[in-house]
């Protein structure tokens, strides 16, 4: 940026100062399409492709400023709409306030040395899968996407998922994690493709989560309880891998040369959760 | 909330702890425990081995591979399956062979004697004459595959080997989902809607016993939640079968002694 000098004297400063800044989500990227209004100076702007909005001549003094995310930002959920106390003084470089919608989300953290823990990261897992085929469901174009069979699956597993996720806030109770934000703006659910391919690795991966965790369960009532889940993700897997590939029961690369389907690492299967959950989300105390 | 719900969200998750969980969770093998007898297995070498925990599981699950293997292979000699679903038979037949593989692998590397089946001690003719009853007993193996496990899984007592089995038992309801799918009428969905099919007459029912439940955790799930089927309920949920019942629908199929020619 160049900086100018300026001749004029302080008179000819109008008593006016500039406002701007970027809105972003909880994973930094820029929001396009939010709405800023200033209060009191009856303005109001839009966010762009880069998430920057600007006020280029407020006149001095002390605004509230608010932002609501755009309509569909969010898939599933929605983000709360932010304000903020802005203080413009006349001239100079302006004031700058940014904005992260989500970033009050709760952070999550799974503790592996107690069965609550283990079951509140199923818990985490079955309530990504139910919104995500929630959203798929619930597409106004969900039944010119996919034909008659992949409908009837589809409405399946979203039932199964909701049965899940529902069943597990119920034995948790008190001890239930809050509600995850999903993350599926990479998604598009107009697309026959994302979405099965989407479905395919939520499934592959929920199966090896499962398989990794069953071994840090104690109690043998939640690990049978584990089983009789995790068999119904396979299920799930291989049905949606075969829609894409015929004959195909999982992904690529999947099950090992000795028959084996995945054993998933807490770590691992929360890196390839994470770019679908706003919410920070991590394990602890996993046992070696 | 009933009394069972509320002792979970409680978190008083030990007081479902059992000896096998506590071992478990220590890592250590218990050999020394008692197992149910396992009623069919024919040479008494096999219904000693019953008795030593893991082995006896290891074992037993050995057992219901070999059985699964050699049906794919006689059910693909056959050359009734169509070519279009051929690749899926071939797939399954080469993960049970390295369930095979790795599970006698695994008994002899920890000190066992694995159980050694020929193909010629299974016969499967009455459902060897067409591809309709080729894929309806491949369901009725495969679902039953998936409850065994699942009915075994809090018995391990070895981490190492509970996660193994864990990764066998989600392979079998990937070829159970596939397998129930190629079912033309009635058509048949990948999971299991109550405990379907069950219809009289249909030779594999007995596979399907109990899957309609909908208690879990001691809880009526069709009410204690809102918005479901009892249908969709059972579907989301899998249910065990004791190492009787797996028995008992396996072993017609066992017409020959385990261990009675060499090991191949």
């Amino acid at each position: 940026m160049v900086v100018q000098a300026c001749d004029s004297n302080e008179m000819d400063i109008p008593n006016e100062g500039l406002l701007q800044g970027y809105v972003l989500d909880p994973d930094g990227t820029p929001v396009q399409g939010a709405s800023v209004t200033v209060s009191g100076a009856n303005a109001s702007a839009t966010t762009d492709a880069q998430g920057y909005y600007s006020f280029e001549s407020l006149p001095t003094g002390t605004y509230t400023i608010t932002v609501t995310p755009p309509a569909g930002l969010l898939t599933v959920g929605a983000f709360d709409t932010q304000t903020a106390e802005v203080n413009i003084v006349r001239g100079g470089t302006g004031y700058v306030q940014n904005f992260n919608f989500g970033s009050t989300l709760p952070v999550v953290t799974f503790d592996f040395s107690m069965d609550t823990g283990v079951l509140n990261y199923a818990y985490a897992l079955e309530q990504l899968e139910a919104a995500f085929y929630g959203a798929v469901v619930a597409d106004a174009d969900f039944g010119s996407t996919f034909n008659a069979d992949e409908q009837a699956i589809l409405r399946d597993l979203a039932a199964h998922e909701a049965i899940h996720r529902d069943f597990l806030k119920a034995a948790l109770g008190s001890a239930a994690i809050p509600g995850l934000l999903p993350n599926f703006q990479a998604i598009d659910f107009k697309s026959r493709t994302s979405v099965l391919t989407t479905a395919r690795t939520f499934e592959d991966l929920g199966v090896g989560a499962y398989n990794g965790a069953g071994r840090y369960l104690a109690s043998d009532a939640f690990l049978t309880l584990a089983g009789k889940i995790v068999s119904v993700e396979a299920r799930h897997a291989s049905v949606i891998s075969g829609l894409i590939t015929a004959n195909a029961i999982a992904g690529s690369g999947v099950i090992n040369a000795s028959g084996l389907d995945r054993a998933l690492a807490p770590s691992a299967v929360l890196a390839a959760a994470d770019p679908f959950i706003f919410n920070t989300v991590s394990a602890s105390n996993v046992p070696s | 909330m009933t009394d069972l719900l509320q002792q979970f969200s409680d978190a008083s998750v030990d007081a479902f702890s059992s000896r096998r969980s506590a071992l478990r969770k220590t890592g250590q093998i218990g050999l020394g425990a008692a197992l149910a007898a396992i009623p069919f297995f024919r040479p008494s070498r096999v219904q000693a081995q019953s008795m030593d925990g893991d082995f006896g599981i290891l074992n037993y699950a050995l057992t219901l591979e070999y059985l699964e293997r050699s049906f794919y292979r006689q059910a693909i000699a056959t050359e009734l399956i169509p070519t279009a679903v051929a690749p899926l038979f071939t797939r399954i037949q080469a993960d049970e062979a390295a369930h095979v593989t790795l599970l006698a692998g695994a008994i002899t590397d920890a000190g066992g004697t694995p159980v050694v089946y020929e193909d010629s001690d299974f016969t499967f003719d009455s459902f060897l004459g067409s591809f309709a009853a080729i894929a309806t007993l491949a369901q009725g193996l495969e679902d039953t595959g998936v409850r065994a496990y699942k009915g075994q899984a809090a018995n391990i007592m070895s981490k190492d080997y509970l996660t193994v089995a864990l990764q066998i038992h989600s392979v079998e309801a990937r070829h159970a989902a596939a397998i129930r799918r190629l079912s033309a009428s009635p058509a048949e969905k990948g999971w299991i809607p109550l405990n379907q099919p069950n219809a009289a007459g249909t030779p594999i029912a007995p596979v399907y016993a109990g899957e309609d439940n909908t208690q879990q955790g001691g809880v009526n799930l069709t009410s204690a939640l809102t918005g479901y089927t009892a249908q969709q309920i059972t579907e989301a949920f899998d249910e065990v079968l004791t190492m009787d019942q797996v028995l008992a629908i396996a072993g017609p199929f066992i017409t020959g002694d385990e261990g009675d020619t060499s090991a191949s």
